[in-house]
């Protein structure tokens, strides 16, 4: 007998209740943790993204509205990610151990991320001097003094005036001026941000304090001027006093700024933290699936740029040895270090986003009886150069920008530790020497903020590493696979012994391993292959050593509070390298 | 013979290149290295690669009948982009902050808005005009209008005059579903009965301030009161409710001047949110008519109220009290109409407008508020939330006041506070009779609406 529609109905809905349930447990299944998914293989570790060929047409110049890339990062990309079923999927899935986002795109076997058009590795991969990391992308010296500064155009609108100069080497800078009440906030921020920017990696201006007389600005014949309606015009030397007399001044009457030196190659326009630029060949994989845009998140937080839109990034069309691409910027580091570009620094920036449901629903929910700890938030005593930027109660997770970024979003476990591994390498000489281009007239300024720095280093560091033992840099020597403690090597876990123990097995190029051997403890950071378990898993490997070309080996530490999750090496049996880690 | 894995790991580690050792203790060494960690990195073709995987497949197969699905909402985003930029870059949306958004020369104009009380959801409009600075407009017009009938329309005048300022006014108001449910506190809701009210007034006014936080006001206003019978859809009507006893007033017009001294207490200040302080006022009004109908009368007036500030940021409690109170010249009849009620939705808030008349009205409340969301500073712009509780009754005589006749409401909402002191709220109130929800943009517990302003706290000076 055939059913009345609404008994069928009912019965269709148990029917679909039930393929939605089937579907949910195959997601599920399918976000668990899926180790050695991508396959083994012999060959070269990838080192060099290949986005650097020649694009012969420049792409267009984006010029997103502003409004619009906040009201979309603000309400509708959350929603849409809130509602998303791989998403959602991927949620239930953490609970059994699986990632919340799919790994990112652009790392190589090792976990490293491979040098780009986006990012250059450099502190994390290399020793480097605290002279090059104050030293920044460029020269580190600025316009030159040999010279005046000829004025070519300026602009009136918004709290902090500016102008462009060109120096006597033909350089172009632009000059711009701590907001009104806050000199050296700002300037200082962009100077210090820039060079830690750059020294981890990212592209970024040469940016650097300057001091300079009036007697060193003179208005080029063909300088304009747009005023505060909007108009351009012919500028003269008074539209520059006027500017000059807008912006406050050093005890000795000499000017204070930031002099952003341009960027080579042609502007354009911001990129975007989703999707790719279409009208770039080189531009194939998604932007929210790059490591460095996604762990830009922890470079944030650590440095507290709460002002992470889009527009504080810049694409530049540029030529290198003959070839011509897009290389990706992140620029205007002004509102960093508990500084604000446009003046009015709040505690509030870089703990809620500009309109935070959750904390708005926690609020309303509490009834006034909490009180949010941002509020209570203030700037250091008797340091006027420092806006709000503490350590104290600073929880790497827990920092968010003004905007919801999409990249940000992504982050997952992997893409949080190899920002943590990168921000670790700074050790208190190189922030100190980043810290001392900011140019802060008071040394407990500058001794505040290297401090404040290294706290946040090593708040966002042990976050990481407890999460992922920061077992890393798997590099065979001789007989013996050597390897860094990066927590015991810089010194984040003080007091605490670390040990360490591993296991071995023979792999297949599908990541399926023979019979573990037993544990074995380890005294040292160094594994030795010719004996011990290593040797025991090559043999019981032995049957099937063409089909298992690739040995495993397990290791663990433990500060005194049981033992880590694995870090997982393969070495090659052919080549004796290692040719992937897995976290 | 096959040769031993273990010789061939040995052997293949021995002909390859030997890694560099790479202990953290060396690197200070060895600073600038262009060795890395993991030894040489190459930039040969072999280990260069473009990097194209977006999310595993399984992710692709999940995501497609899902963006399907999805499509109308995703061609509505970009409805909404397309929208949201051409009103950002044709100065629309960046002036829509303001309370008064359009700006020509020293003309400020905006939207208004109404939603609660018995008039139904309405909108309108405001216009300023200023001395070209900030805040010293002397030129106000208003006009509110409803889905239920109701028209208000204001113009005030104001300007410093004797060292005090003067402020002269006028307007017209039309309601054509006004209530009544009967007189004092034992009428009932199920007496609902409708008539139509018509005011207009015009007067002046004269505001000094006496020394510190003491004020004064003198004002006379010409008022006229009509009522008659609703549109026939509104009813029952009044007539037929209450045709045993139909109240006095009820198909006349009051006219008269209503004559009123003003004394103030004020030691808070006038912003969105306001700061701690007390506020209070006495007034006293006498009603002479100049018309056929009714007599005069006198009316005092006494409002109290403070914001307590409790723990943490912007916590306040504000508290208030009020009570007026008509009192006939001898035998002398006084409209319905100039009774006291609960209409400007401050007293009493849990039942509908009107809902109670007499002669005395009682009130108290307690607010408290604390904020959820703050634009950027602590004390600027930003949404408070609120829970308040409402007390209170009308009365023929003072020995009315009694616990069993008094009536209790409840509830809560939010305001959002602008940066020019502006406030928008939505309310749920809650009674044992009714809810009412409120959507308003005003000042709570605003004593200073006068002529002006419109009176729009008090709708009219009844």
């Amino acid at each position: 007998m055939r059913g009345t529609p609404i008994s069928r109905f009912r019965t269709d809905g148990r029917a679909a209740m039930r393929a939605w349930g089937v579907a949910w447990l195959a997601l599920l299944a399918l976000a668990a943790p899926q180790a050695s998914a991508a396959p083994l293989r012999e060959g070269p570790v990838l080192w060099q993204e290949d986005d650097r060929k020649n694009v012969v047409k420049a792409p267009v110049e984006r010029n997103p509205n502003l409004l619009w890339t906040s009201t979309n990062e603000t309400f509708l990309r959350p929603i849409g990610r809130l509602v998303n079923p791989v998403r959602l999927g991927r949620r239930v899935g953490t609970l059994f151990g699986g990632e919340n986002v799919h790994e990112a795109g652009d790392v190589n076997t090792l976990g490293e991320v491979a040098n780009s058009s986006w990012f250059t590795n450099r502190i994390g991969l290399f020793p480097l001097s605290p002279e090059k990391v104050s030293q920044g992308p460029g020269d580190g010296r600025g316009p030159s003094t040999e010279a005046t500064w000829t004025v070519i155009r300026a602009k009136t609108q918004g709290v902090t005036p500016g102008f462009d100069i060109k120096d006597a080497t033909g350089q172009v800078y632009l000059i711009k001026f701590d907001p009104p009440g806050e000199l050296g906030t700002t300037s200082a921020a962009s100077a210090i941000t820039g060079r830690i920017f750059h020294a981890a990696g990212y592209n970024v201006p040469d940016d650097g304090v300057v001091t300079f007389t009036r007697d060193r600005l003179a208005v080029g014949p063909k300088a304009t001027i747009r005023d505060a309606t909007g108009v351009k015009r012919p500028m003269t030397e008074a539209d520059l006093d006027t500017i000059l007399h807008r912006v406050d001044r050093l005890p000795d009457g000499r000017w204070l700024a930031i002099a952003s030196r341009f960027l080579d190659g042609k502007p354009l326009g911001p990129f975007s933290y989703k999707g790719i630029r279409k009208d770039d060949p080189n531009d194939n994989l998604r932007h929210e699936d790059r490591r460095e845009l996604r762990a830009l998140r922890m470079f944030c937080a650590w440095l507290n740029h709460w002002d992470m839109k889009e527009q504080n990034s810049l694409d530049m069309y540029v030529e290198d040895g003959g070839t011509k691409y897009v290389r990706h910027h992140l620029i205007d580091f002004a509102s960093t270090l508990g500084a604000a570009a446009g003046g009015g620094a709040q505690p509030r920036f870089g703990q809620e986003y500009t309109v935070d449901f959750p904390a708005i629903g926690g609020r309303l929910f509490a009834l006034g009886l909490h009180e949010d700890a941002w509020r209570r938030g203030r700037r250091p005593e008797g340091l006027a150069e420092v806006g709000y930027f503490e350590s104290r109660g600073f929880q790497p997770m827990e920092w968010k920008p003004l905007q919801t970024n999409v990249a940000f979003a992504n982050m997952n476990r992997r893409d949080g530790y190899w920002a943590a591994k990168i921000i670790s390498a700074f050790t208190d000489e190189h922030l100190r020497a980043a810290v001392s281009m900011g140019r802060y007239r008071n040394p407990e300024s500058a001794a505040y903020m290297a401090r404040t720095l290294a706290e946040r280093r090593d708040a966002i560091a042990r976050y990481w590493f407890d999460r992922l033992p920061p077992l890393d840099f798997f590099v065979v020597r001789g007989d013996a696979v050597l390897f860094h403690d990066l927590g015991a090597e810089r010194n984040l876990y003080p007091g605490a012994t670390s040990r360490y123990r591993v296991r071995f097995a023979s792999a297949a190029p599908n990541g399926s391993v023979s019979r573990w051997t037993d544990w074995a403890d380890l005294t040292k950071t160094e594994v030795p292959l010719g004996s011990g378990p290593a040797a025991l898993a090559v043999k019981g490997g032995d049957a099937g050593e063409s089909s298992r070309p690739f040995l495993a080996m397990d290791v663990q530490t433990s500060r005194g509070n049981g033992w880590s999750r694995s870090v997982r090496a393969y070495v090659s049996r052919a080549s004796g390298a290692v040719i992937a880690v897995e976290r | 013979m096959r040769a031993s894995p273990l010789v061939l790991v040995l052997l293949a580690l021995s002909l390859c290149p030997a890694a560099p050792a790479l202990a953290r203790s060396e690197t200070p060494s060895r600073p600038d290295s262009t060795e890395s960690y993991w030894g040489p990195i190459p930039d040969d073709a072999a280990s260069r690669a473009t990097f194209q995987r977006s999310g595993p497949s399984w992710e692709h197969v999940v995501l497609t009948p899902f963006t399907f699905v999805t499509y109308p909402v995703f061609l509505l985003t970009r409805g909404l982009r397309v929208g949201l930029i051409f009103a950002d870059e044709h100065g629309v949306l960046p002036s829509l902050g303001a309370a008064l958004p359009i700006h020509i020369r020293n003309v400020h104009a905006g939207p208004g808005f109404t939603y609660g009380g018995h008039s139904g959801f309405g909108g309108g409009g405001t216009i300023l005009v200023d001395r070209n600075q900030p805040g010293s407009d002397w030129l106000k017009l208003r006009y509110l209008t409803t889905v239920k009938g109701m028209h208000q329309g204001a113009a005030g005048l104001r300007g410093p005059w004797a060292g005090g300022d003067v402020e002269a006014g006028g307007g017209y108001r039309l309601e054509r579903n006004a209530r009544f449910f009967g007189l004092g506190p034992t009428s009932r809701k199920s007496d609902l009965s409708y008539f139509t009210e018509e005011q207009s007034w015009a007067g002046l006014s004269y505001r000094r301030a006496l020394g510190g936080p003491f004020g004064s006001e003198w004002r006379v206003v010409y008022t006229s009161i009509g009522t008659r019978a609703p549109r026939p859809k509104d009813g029952p009507a009044l007539a037929q409710q209450f045709a045993p006893a139909i109240p006095e007033g009820y198909n006349q017009r009051s006219d008269g001047v209503l004559s009123s001294l003003l004394l103030r207490y004020d030691h808070t200040r006038g912003t969105g949110r306001p700061e701690p302080g007390v506020i209070t006022q006495g007034q006293a009004d006498y009603f002479r008519p100049t018309g056929t109908y009714g007599d005069a009368f006198w009316r005092y007036v006494g409002e109290a109220g403070a914001f307590v500030p409790l723990w943490f940021t912007d916590r306040t409690l504000a508290v208030r009290g009020a009570v007026s109170w008509v009192d006939e010249v001898g035998t002398g009849v006084v409209p319905f109409t100039r009774l006291s009620t609960n209409h400007s939705g401050e007293e009493l808030r849990g039942f509908q407008n009107d809902r109670w008349r007499d002669r005395g009205l009682l009130d108290l409340s307690a607010e408290y508020r604390w904020p959820v969301w703050a634009h950027q500073r602590v004390h600027d712009v930003g949404v408070d939330a609120y829970a308040f509780i409402n007390s209170g009754q009308v009365f023929r005589e003072w020995n009315q006041v009694a616990s069993r006749l008094w009536q209790t409401s409840w509830g809560g909402g939010f305001r959002a506070i602008l940066s020019d002191g502006f406030a928008g709220r939505i309310e749920i109130a809650r009674s044992r009779e009714s809810t009412q929800i409120r959507l308003r943009a005003d000042q709570m517990f605003d004593f200073k609406g006068g002529l002006y302003a419109g009176n729009a706290h008090i709708a009219v000076p009844n």
